[in-house]
């Protein structure tokens, strides 16, 4: 036990290092081999404990992917689903504007033209992952309060993520640099709920 | 000896590659398979093509290399065949590569060659190279490729060689890439995007649905991927050439939806929002998971049918909402406040919609039937 809690805190401590220097450096970092660089980390101690530097990314995503479907796994009555949407959202535009997320996307896609089989994997770690939990949460929901069951969870769950994927700032590497305050990030979950529950048309249209 | 004279001729006129009528004449030929050939033997006459002509230190330790020049020790070739498209003629030790690159693969080619050095080079049809050359390393085989007849054995020398020749430019990678970069999506975005402000006489589904259809044939375009993943790529490296993609690839298209949008509010078909926040999230819902999953390999591009019926289904989410959740109380948005309601669709709305075709067999809950009771269905 003691072994495997040491493993762990040093697998942890190897990604915090690694998503502290992507997250400074997330508009110049190209590569993973680069960023472990930096981090001070042995290339070897990393390939021995992920196996390649593609488990470290894989292992990256993951560990995000995680934080953020958080509030979708707490199946509390006493929380509203659209709190549990509002917090949801919340995260994700703070994960697409501040995390490393931008820079595991350019090194992922990098990956992706060498055709180095890397692109499934980290798809069905991120994005995927997070439209099937949210997916799984809406369908739960709609059960536990005995409402009809919902045609397709799974388009409705897409779109509710490609709403909030913070539109071109995670594909614009040049927007990288620009900051967004609480607000922007606020004003956007709003709008972005707001378009999807209502769409944009005026009522009687 | 007349008739043996004029054989001769006759054969010869035919392994130079030249004959009376134009067609070749091989005695085991058929004449209805004799194809027409130009005067260099060829079946089709082409242009000469310029050539990015890359000459790149080592990536991997070689025995030979300490002969060499440092920054020269290999050269390999690279043409434009199309819209971002590349062909790559690269001598290897075992065999020449020569396939089809898009431009995300070039440009790792590319960055390999700006480390050593780039020529344009036009290639010399027929040329005067020679297969009788011998040793046919990397140098030789371009050499003999460009229709030279250089007696150089070494990737340096062989620059030596063209550079001195006149019409050979140097190419700045950097400066190339945001030409072209420039130059191709403005071409692309104004082909496909066409004549936003003719939507505007349009009903908002079908205006919607029309420019949904042409952003996404072009974002879904094997071209445009490629860029993209140019873009996102290589932007550290090239940030004019990836400020060139957004500028005049999603930046434009942002701005035909931006267009479309202040038209419809400003005759009141649509609400108060932020025009620009709005029109981005449009492109984002076009894009969705397709988008990550095509770009990142996971799959092959949609077909044309496919991406029409998705558009078809983010316009209506776009123009009416997700018709199954309804009203987030307590959500910090006026209009949603004020709207109340449930969390999900009502059967009245599902019922006013027609979806409810496929539950008729689900028996509704007791809390449903109480709400149904109360509301009753219109």
């Amino acid at each position: 036990m003691a072994i495997y809690a040491s493993t762990t805190y040093v697998n942890q401590h190897i990604i915090s290092a690694v998503a502290n220097v992507l997250r400074e450096e997330r508009t110049t970092v190209t590569n993973i081999e680069s960023a472990v660089d930096k981090a001070g980390i042995d290339r070897n101690e990393v390939r021995a404990r992920f196996g390649s530097m593609h488990g470290l990314i894989l292992e990256m995503v993951s560990e995000l992917s995680d934080s953020l479907i958080e509030p979708l796994e707490y199946n509390g009555e006493d929380r509203q689903v659209h709190d549990v949407l509002i917090e949801f959202a919340n995260r994700l535009a703070d994960t697409y504007s501040a995390s490393h997320l931008i820079a595991l996307y350019r090194i992922a896609l990098t990956e992706a033209i060498r055709h180095s089989g890397i692109g499934r994997d980290f798809f069905e770690r991120g994005p995927g992952k997070l439209t099937v939990c949210l997916a799984q949460y809406l369908e739960s929901s709609a059960r536990r309060s005995n409402q009809l069951p919902i045609d397709n969870p799974k388009r409705v769950a897409e779109n509710f993520l490609s709403l909030l994927r913070d539109n071109l700032e995670l594909f614009d590497a040049l927007n990288g640099t620009r900051t967004s305050s609480a607000k922007d990030h606020s004003d956007a979950v709003t709008d972005a709920i707001e378009l999807f529950c209502h769409g944009i048309v005026t009522e009687g249209q | 000896m007349q008739k043996l004279i004029s054989k001769f001729f006759l054969r010869r006129k035919v392994t130079s590659g030249q004959t009376a009528d134009g067609k070749s004449h091989i005695a085991s030929i058929p004449d209805e398979l004799a194809i027409e050939i130009d005067h260099h033997g060829s079946p089709v006459s082409k242009r000469p093509s310029e050539w990015f002509v890359c000459f790149v230190p080592g990536l991997q330790k070689q025995w030979w290399h300490g002969f060499t020049n440092p920054r020269h020790k290999h050269v390999f070739a690279l043409k434009m065949v199309g819209d971002g498209q590349w062909v790559i003629f690269e001598p290897w030790w075992n065999r020449i590569m020569v396939t089809v690159l898009d431009m995300d693969e070039a440009v790792k080619f590319l960055r390999w060659g700006a480390v050593g050095s780039i020529l344009k080079v036009t290639e010399r049809i027929p040329g005067d190279g020679s297969q009788a050359r011998g040793w046919a390393n990397c140098a030789v085989l371009i050499s003999l490729m460009l229709g030279r007849s250089y007696w150089t054995w070494t990737p340096h020398g062989l620059y030596k060689r063209l550079s001195a020749e006149d019409g050979v430019e140097p190419v700045d990678l950097a400066d190339f890439l945001e030409e072209k970069l420039n130059s191709m999506m403005q071409r692309i975005a104004g082909e496909a995007l066409g004549n936003v402000s003719a939507l505007t006489k349009l009903s908002p589904e079908a205006a919607f649905t029309e420019l949904g259809k042409r952003i996404s044939k072009i974002m879904f375009s094997l071209s445009s991927l490629s860029l993209h993943r140019f873009a996102v790529s290589e932007a550290p490296r090239f940030p004019v050439a990836a400020d060139a993609f957004f500028t005049h690839g999603p930046h434009q298209a942002v701005a035909s939806v931006k267009a479309l949008i202040s038209h419809f509010c400003e005759r009141g078909q649509f609400r108060d929002c932020d025009q620009e926040r709005t029109s981005r999230t449009f492109l984002s819902m076009l894009r969705g998971n397709l988008y990550l999953e095509t770009v990142l390999g996971c799959r092959t591009e949609p077909d044309e049918r496919d991406l029409e019926s998705r558009t078809k289904s983010v316009v209506e989410v776009f123009l009416r909402g997700e018709v199954f959740i309804r009203g987030l109380e307590a959500l910090p948005v006026n209009a949603l406040k004020s709207r109340g309601g449930e969390m999900f669709a009502s059967v009245n709305e599902k019922n006013r919609l027609g979806l409810l075709a496929h539950t008729k067999k689900i028996e509704p809950s007791q809390k449903l039937r109480a709400d149904l009771m109360l509301g009753g269905i219109s």
